[in-house]
Order: C-alpha cells, then structure tokens, then sequence
C-alpha cells in the first residue's frame, strides 16, 4: 500500500512539473513561432544606393531628367543620381523630392521604401508610414559637397598681386625747370596706368611722343602737389616721351612729383643704374638728387646740350662740368676725369644733390637772390634807459637784436647789411655802409651812443640815400626802422609833421628805389601807427616788440627778408634766350646692386602728420626693402632730415650758398636706422642757418617684402563683389573683384566697415589679401593702388569636395 | 528495505518517463506546427537570394558565355549588362537544368523587370521558368539599373 501510494506520490509529481513546463512553453511559443517566421531580409534599400550612387543623371534614360539637363537645370551630367538629389536637396528642396521620386518611378517592390538626406525624408514608396513600422533596414551612405544650406561643390580661390604688375616711378627733382619739360618714359609690357603727382607752377599741355593728350591745371601751391592721369593711348613699349609745355607763356618749374608708370610686365629688368636729366627747353635749372646703396665702381656722364650761356652741372659741391655749346652739342664725361674730381665713397650711402644750370642765368638769378638791407635804428637818449625787469639799457638790446640780424643776413655771402643810427640826425660813428664784414659791422653796433631827438624821417631819407649809392636795381633792398618813441623831426622843406614826413619817406623809399620797409615798434612808447602807415607803404610788415622780444623780432625780420629774396629765385628769370636740356642725357652709376629677397614687395605711402614730421611701422613678418622721403620744398631746399631723431641729410655739408646745390626731392633714409615705429623730420632751408617746415604733402614711401599672397578656404560659393577699399592716405576705390563681375554685392574694407560674405572664396581671399596688406590693421590698406593696380587674380578651384558630408540613407520598412 | 528501494527505482523510471514523452511530444508538436514550414521558406529564400547575387555579378569569367560560364552574372559597372541578358536569355532556354545548377538552386526560378526584356531577337516578359501552379512560391525584388534608369528586378523561385 505504501509503496502503491508512492509510486502515484512520483506519477502526479511529474505530470504537475510537466503540466508546468507546458504552461511555460505554451505562453512562449508565438515567440518561438514568430521568431521562426521572421521575414526574409532583402537587399532593396542597399541596392538602391548602389543604383543611385553609380549612375550619372546624364545617362539616365527618362524624360523628365533629360528635360532638366536641356534647360539647365542640372548643370553637371556627371553628377550621380544621388550626388544630383543632394545638389538639389540644398539648392531647392521641392525639386530634390521631385527628382528623387522619379528616379524610383520604375521601383516596384512590395517593400516600403524611403530616401532620407540627414533627417529629412526626400522620397518614398510606400504602403504604411515608418511611424508604425515593426521592422526597419537601413543602408547608409556619406556623400561629400553637402551641406545643407550651402553648396555642394567647394571652391578655394587665391588673391595676390601679380607679379607681372609692376609700378615704375619717373621722380622729377626738388626743382625742375624753367620751361617745357621732357621726361624720358621706359617700360618693357602692357601699359595700365599713367598718373602724374606734380608740384607746378602753371597749367600745362602734356604731349605723349609729340601728341598733346590733355590740358591740365597747375597745383594749388608749391608746398602743394596734385594728382592727374595722363591718357596712355600714345604710349608704347619701349622709350617715350612725355613733355609738359607751359600753356599761358609762362616758364613751367615743378617743385618735386613723379610719373607713375603701371604695367604688366614678364621682363624684370634691373633698373636704377642710370640717371636721366629731365630734358629743359626754357632755361636749364634742375635741383635734384640721387643715391647710391653700396659699391660705386665708376660713374659716366653724357649730356646733349644747348646753350650759349654756360653750363654747370654741381654732384654734391664738385663742379663736373661747366661749358656752353655753339648750337646742339653732346658731352661725354669719362670715369677717367670724374674719379679725379669726385670722393666715390662719399656718394656711398647717403643722398647727394645735383644741380645742373646756367651760370649766366643763375648769376641773375643770385643778383636778385642777394639782398642789401639797412638797420634804421633810434639812438635817441630814451634808448639809453634802464629797463629795471632785465638789468639793462634798451641800447643794449638793440645792439644784441642788431648783431643777431647781421649774423642771419649774411649767412649767405652774398648779402649785404648796412647801418643807421638816428637821433636828431645820422652822424658818421653812428653809419656803417652796406657790408657783408659780420666784424665790421658788430664793431659799429658797438660804438653806437644815444643822444636827445628822434627824426625817424631822416634816418630813413639817409638809409635810402645810401641804397641809391651803395645798391643796385637788380638786388633785393630792405630797411628795418626801429624806434621806441613818437616821431620827432622834419625832413622835407615846408612841413611841419614828423609822422608825415616819416611815412613819405617810407613810401618815396618803395615807389623810387624798390625798398621794402620792415618798422619795429620797441616797447610800448612807440608810435605804432606811424610805423604801421610806413610798413604799409613800404610794402613790409609792422612788428610790435616788448623789451625782451627785441632779438627775437629782428631774428624773424631777417629770416622773412631771406625767404622772400630767395622764393623769388625759382620764379624770376631776366634775359631774352633760351636753352635746350635733351631728355637723353644721364649720368650713369656703375655699382653692385644689393641683392634682392624673393617676396611681394609692397610700396607704402605714408603722408607726414604735418608739415614737419611723419611716421610710419614696419610690422613684425614684413622686411624692409627701402624707406625715403620725398619733400615738397616749393623754392626752398630740403635742407634737414632725420630719421628716429638720428641726422640722416644736411645739405649744408656740401656748402653755405644753396644756389649752388641741387635739392633732392626724396632723401633715401638708411635701413639700420629703421625700427618698429619710426619718426622722420623734414625741414627746408635757403640757407645753413635758415630752416623752416617742408609741406604737409611730404611723404615716406617704403617698401617692405612680404608674402602678398592668400588663400579662402573651401566656400560654398564663389560669386565676387563690389568692393570699396580704404587706403592709408584716407582716398578710396571702388572696383568690382574679379574684374568680370557685374552683381550687386557690396563689399568693404574701410576703417569704418569690413563687410564681405564669408561663404564666398573670391571675397574671403580678397578680404585676408587686403587684410595683408594693410600693415598697422587699422582699416585701410597701406599700400596705396588704384583701380587698374588692382591686380589681384583670382584662381578659382571649382570642384574640391566640400568640407561638410552628409549622411544619405535608404530605408526599408515592414 | 529492497522491496522500498526497488519501489522508488521503479516510481522514478515511470515519472520521468512521462516527463521526457511530454517534453517529447511538444517539441515534436512545435515541429510540426512551423517547423517545416520555416525550412521551406529558408530554403526558398535561400535559392532567390542566391539567383539574385549571382545574377547581379559580373560573372565568371567576366565575358561569360555558355560554354565557359562559371557563375552566372548580368552586370557590368553596376548595370545591366544587354549581352550577358540575352546570353543568360539563350542559355536559359538552351540548357535550364544547368542554369539552375550553376545558381545552386533546387527550385524553379523564373527572372523578370518591370518592362520586357529584350532577348535580341525580341521582348520576352522573363528568363527561366514561369510558374504554373505553383504549390510553393517566393518572390526576391532586387533594385538594379536597366535600361539607364533603375529598375525592380525579380527573382521568383517556386515548385
């Protein structure tokens, strides 16, 4: 019994745990059924890819993709189906859902199958949506040149400047003239531009190889140059001619400029070995420089000449040559006789003026250059007070304003002082004649003594009297009448008025003998209306000096009285002849040129902060090449420069009559003086002790190397633009970049606005170009070009795969 | 104290007896309820699968043709290539048996487009075997370019 109820014990036992099993295997077995019955994978979605991305939609044989390639509107039959989707798909959407069902058109499966870019569905077959999909296969594929919003094809441009563009500078002198002036025109190219900046006295005609091509206007000032273009059509390769001829009768003079030459060109030639006279046709008068870097070897000078007046051409103080010609005559003066006569290593490394003129016509020019000037002083017994702030008497300090006037006067020796003293009346120890003796005259000064009157008439009637016998017609005159007092004294029969009589003798001194009355008043006691009527009449100026402004007073009559005797000097020429400076005559420097780095060398102007001083940078990744500055000295000489404070140029180391040396237009400052930031003066003078400011139109051009050359990186699109660039000088272009761009974008590199699309590879590498150049980033470009040197040539690298990819995917869904 | 274990012995061999036989009967239950069934669609699947992939090969050798083909194939650069069709086309009618042993297949294939196919000599609707009443049937769509523009290629395999 036992043993019966175990067996049934074990029997129920294990139909419960097998009853238990099969519950468990019932619940599980649709599982086990689905799995078993999983759809057969396929290979749609794979295949679909490999269709899409191996056929070119120019050999796709259906209409609807032929009529897009007809009408442009697949612009590259290369393109695979799918690359063409993706084009589409971020130029225009609609059209890329459009494309893409057609291309399944032919698609017949019973699969659901879709077209995914990214996330966004392009095309579908499909019988329910993915949404309620229980099983979904994907194939995907990376394509490059996609980006959504952009473009599908990359494209790198690159900006430079040409290097076949070249600027070639023809410098007039300090001073050219007097008369038509030929400058010899060479270039070996294309021609692109010709621009003129000129310092000139009148309006003129330019004639191109014999061919007048425009009149032109003078510049407002000496001090002040002006731009003009000059037509390039007469020009060709190879020499020209380009004269400038006087229009009104008048005798042209240029006081400083350049012809700017620019071409493109494949020759590089080593210029700069030869210097060209600008040829004169008028009476010869060239004020110049020039500059030699290293190594002169040996110097040649041809000159083709007409003149029957003697000619002389000055290199530094050394006369090399002084002739006149019967009629038209060449000279060749050999290395032979030059090395005889010039220090070579002195022309080394510095700027030398030149000058080449006429002795006859300068000797009239010097005449009406010098100046004979009388000190009308009061030695009345008032000048013999005590002046209790300074501890001295006022004759003293007449005596020391008049020895300061004398030191200045005769700086130049050709001028000339005298002396009247006056009290009642002008006694011999108070009379000095005219002089040029500084010792003399100071002894004078000295000796002067003071007694009671004041007859300011009589001591100009006695100034003048001596002008009349001392002086001639051709020579500046001047007296300076000082007095501290009222007028006292009658000098001509029947009058009763000091002050009357002092005024016309004033003016008698002008109307008759040219005299020209500076009048001081000195100290407050003075009768400055008097002395103002007497200045009026006699053509000069009035001055009003306190006690201890009385040096100072007669310090800057003097000076006046130099400048305007010697702005007279360029201006003014006598005589009835004429002479001819052929444009072919040079003088020839035989030196090693220093060698040159490889690079862009990019020119800036920099216009000086005013009209003494300047300053410029040379920014880190630049490398100087060369720096100088050019000086508008109108009459005057470029007398001082300097460079960080260092003396770069003093023209009165070649001599103290300026008339005799040139007056370079551009002094060459040296590159080891050159730093970071730089600080250059210019002053002019028309004698070693006579400076002055220069014009406000100087400027300092350097050059420096640089890698001028810029990439974009891969953009979307490259269209171009309108652009406006600001330079240094604060003048804009406007020019359109590439040059065969017609749209409406506008682009900016201003101080005020830098604007460009950063998707674009012409404007992007424009834009990083401009950046380049402009050294200080301040804005505007430093080196200055116009519109035709706008050589940037844009290289433009159509099919880079663009950076971004996009993710294609072709789905499968059950 | 034998009898007891004898007993136990015996108690053990029939549970477990009716256990295994249970365990037994459902797998053979499961068997019969799809188990057939997923061999012959595998098998049938496998068949259109292997006819498709070879069909959209280059073959072997690469210019095929009936008398040195190794393996059926119809592509050439990723499209349809005419040639390799209608000699496909022409050996199919020539010599079926050995198509279907060159695509390793057991089953009756039947190859269509969407469009005829051009055999050279004229259209045909399809390469192989056309089913007539079929007991077993499946269908493979394969996307491949024909005629320029893609095209569903479809495999069907049936007995």
């Amino acid at each position: 019994m036992g043993i019966n109820k175990r067996g049934v014990f074990f029997s129920s036992d294990a139909i419960l745990a097998m009853s238990i099993i099969f519950l468990v295997l019932l619940i599980a077995l649709p599982s086990i059924i689905l799995v078993l019955h999983q759809p057969p994978q396929t290979e749609v979605h794979r295949d679909i890819l490999g269709a899409f991305s191996s056929l070119k939609v120019g050999y796709v044989n259906d209409t609807y993709t032929k009529e897009l390639i007809a009408s442009n509107i697949i612009t590259n039959p290369n393109n695979t189906i799918l690359e063409q989707i993706g084009e589409f798909y971020v130029t225009n959407y609609s059209l890329a859902q459009e494309f893409a069902n057609q291309m399944l058109v032919d698609v017949n499966t019973n699969q659901n199958i879709g077209i995914w870019y990214e996330n966004r569905l392009i095309a579908s077959i499909n019988k329910t949506p993915i949404e309620s999909a229980e099983n979904v296969e994907t194939a995907r594929q990376i394509i490059s040149g996609i980006k959504e919003g952009s473009s599908v094809t990359g494209f790198s441009a690159r900006a430079f400047l040409l290097s076949a563009s070249k600027n070639d500078f023809i410098f007039y002198g300090g001073y050219v003239g007097d008369g038509a002036i030929t400058s010899r025109v060479e270039y070996q190219g294309t021609l692109k531009k010709v621009e003129m900046e000129l310092a000139i006295n009148d309006d003129f005609d330019v004639y191109v190889n014999g061919i007048n091509v425009g009149s032109f206007q003078k510049s407002p000032s000496v001090y002040t140059p002006i731009d003009y273009d000059i037509p390039i059509g007469n020009f060709s390769s190879g020499v020209n001619t380009l004269q400038l001829k006087n229009k009104n009768g008048n005798l042209l003079g240029i006081s400083g400029g350049f012809i700017k030459l620019s071409y493109n060109t494949e020759n590089v030639t080593n210029s700069g070995q030869r210097y060209y006279f600008p040829g004169v046709d008028g009476l010869i008068n060239i004020y110049d420089g020039f500059y030699i870097p290293q190594n002169l070897s040996s110097v040649n000078i041809f000159l083709h000449i007409n003149s029957g007046n003697v000619a002389f051409l000055n290199i530094g103080n050394t006369t090399v040559f002084r002739n006149s010609t019967q009629g038209e005559q060449t000279f060749s003066i050999s290395n032979s006789q030059l090395s005889s006569q010039l220090n070579y290593q002195s022309l080394v490394g510095k700027t030398v003026p030149l000058r080449l003129g006429l002795e006859n016509v300068s000797y009239f020019a010097n005449y009406s250059l010098y100046t004979d000037v009388f000190s009308v002083t009061d030695l009345s017994s008032s000048m013999n007070s005590n002046i209790p702030s300074l501890g001295v008497k006022m004759i003293s300090l007449a005596r020391n304003a008049n020895s300061k006037f004398v030191e200045i006067m005769l700086t130049s020796p050709f001028n000339r002082v005298g002396l009247v003293g006056y009290n009642t009346e002008v006694t011999p120890d108070n009379y000095h004649a005219l002089s040029n003796d500084s010792n003399s005259l100071n002894n004078s000064i000295n000796a002067w003594t003071t007694k009671a009157g004041n007859c300011v008439c009589c001591g100009v009637i006695n100034a003048t009297q001596s002008f009349a016998s001392q002086s001639s017609s051709n020579k500046f005159k001047f007296m300076v009448v000082m007095t501290d007092g009222s007028m006292q004294g009658t000098c001509y029969s029947g009058s009763n008025s000091a002050t009357a009589d002092a005024i016309r003798a004033s003016c008698e001194a002008y109307d008759n003998y040219n005299i020209t009355s500076y009048t001081v008043g000195f100290g407050d006691g003075a009768d400055s209306t008097t002395l103002q009527a007497m200045a009026q009449c006699g053509r000069g100026n009035y001055y009003h000096s306190s006690v201890d402004e009385i040096v100072n007073i007669y310090s800057k009559i003097a000076n006046d009285i130099i400048n305007a005797s010697y702005a007279e000097q360029t201006l003014k020429f006598t005589g009835n002849f004429t002479t001819k400076l052929f444009s072919d005559s040079y003088i020839e420097f035989n030196y090693t040129q220093p060698g040159k780095p490889y690079g862009s060398y990019v020119s800036v102007e920099k216009t000086f902060s005013d009209s003494v001083s300047g300053n410029f940078d040379i920014l880190n990744g630049s490398t100087l090449d060369s720096v100088k500055v050019v000086s508008y000295s109108g009459p005057r000489w470029t007398a001082l420069a300097t460079l960080n404070n260092n003396l770069v140029y003093n023209l009165s180391n070649y001599g103290k009559d300026f008339t005799t040396l040139g007056d370079p237009y551009f002094v060459v400052l040296p590159n080891n003086l050159v730093s970071g930031s730089n600080s250059v003066t210019l002053q002019t003078g028309v004698s070693p002790s006579n400076f002055s400011a220069g014009s406000a139109s100087n400027k300092i051009i350097y050059t420096v190397i640089q890698n001028a050359l810029t990439y974009s990186p891969i953009s979307s699109y490259s269209n171009g633009c309108n652009w406006t660039i600001e330079f240094e000088d604060n003048t804009n272009i406007t020019s359109a970049i590439p040059g065969n761009y017609s749209g409406s974008n506008i682009c900016s590199y201003t101080r005020s606005s830098e604007s460009y699309d950063s998707n674009d590879a012409f404007q992007i590498a424009v834009f990083n170009l401009l950046q380049l150049l402009d050294l200080d980033k301040n804005g505007k470009v430093d080196s200055k070009f116009t519109q035709n040197d706008l050589q940037v040539d844009i290289t433009q690298i159509t099919g880079i795969p663009y950076a971004w990819s996009t993710e294609v995917q072709a789905r499968t869904w059950n | 104290m034998s009898k007891r274990a004898q007993s136990w012995g015996f108690d053990l061999l029939i549970g477990a007896s009716i256990f295994l036989t249970g365990v037994l009967f459902f797998y053979v239950y499961v068997y019969s309820l799809s188990g057939g069934q997923v061999s012959k669609l595998d098998t049938f699947t496998n068949d259109g699968n292997k006819v498709a992939n070879a069909l959209l090969s280059s073959g072997s050798p690469e210019n095929w043709n009936e008398g040195n083909v190794q393996k059926i194939g119809i592509l050439s650069d990723g499209k349809i290539n005419d040639t390799k069709l209608q000699e496909f086309y022409s050996f199919s009618i020539s010599n079926y048996e050995k198509t279907k042993v060159l695509f390793n297949v057991n089953f009756d294939y039947y190859i269509s487009f969407n469009d005829p196919i051009d055999a050279g000599n004229g259209q045909v609707l399809g390469i192989g075997r056309e089913p007539v009443n079929p007991e077993n049937l499946i269908k493979v769509t394969r996307v491949v370019i024909y005629n320029e523009k893609p095209e569903t290629l479809n495999v069907i395999i049936w007995e």
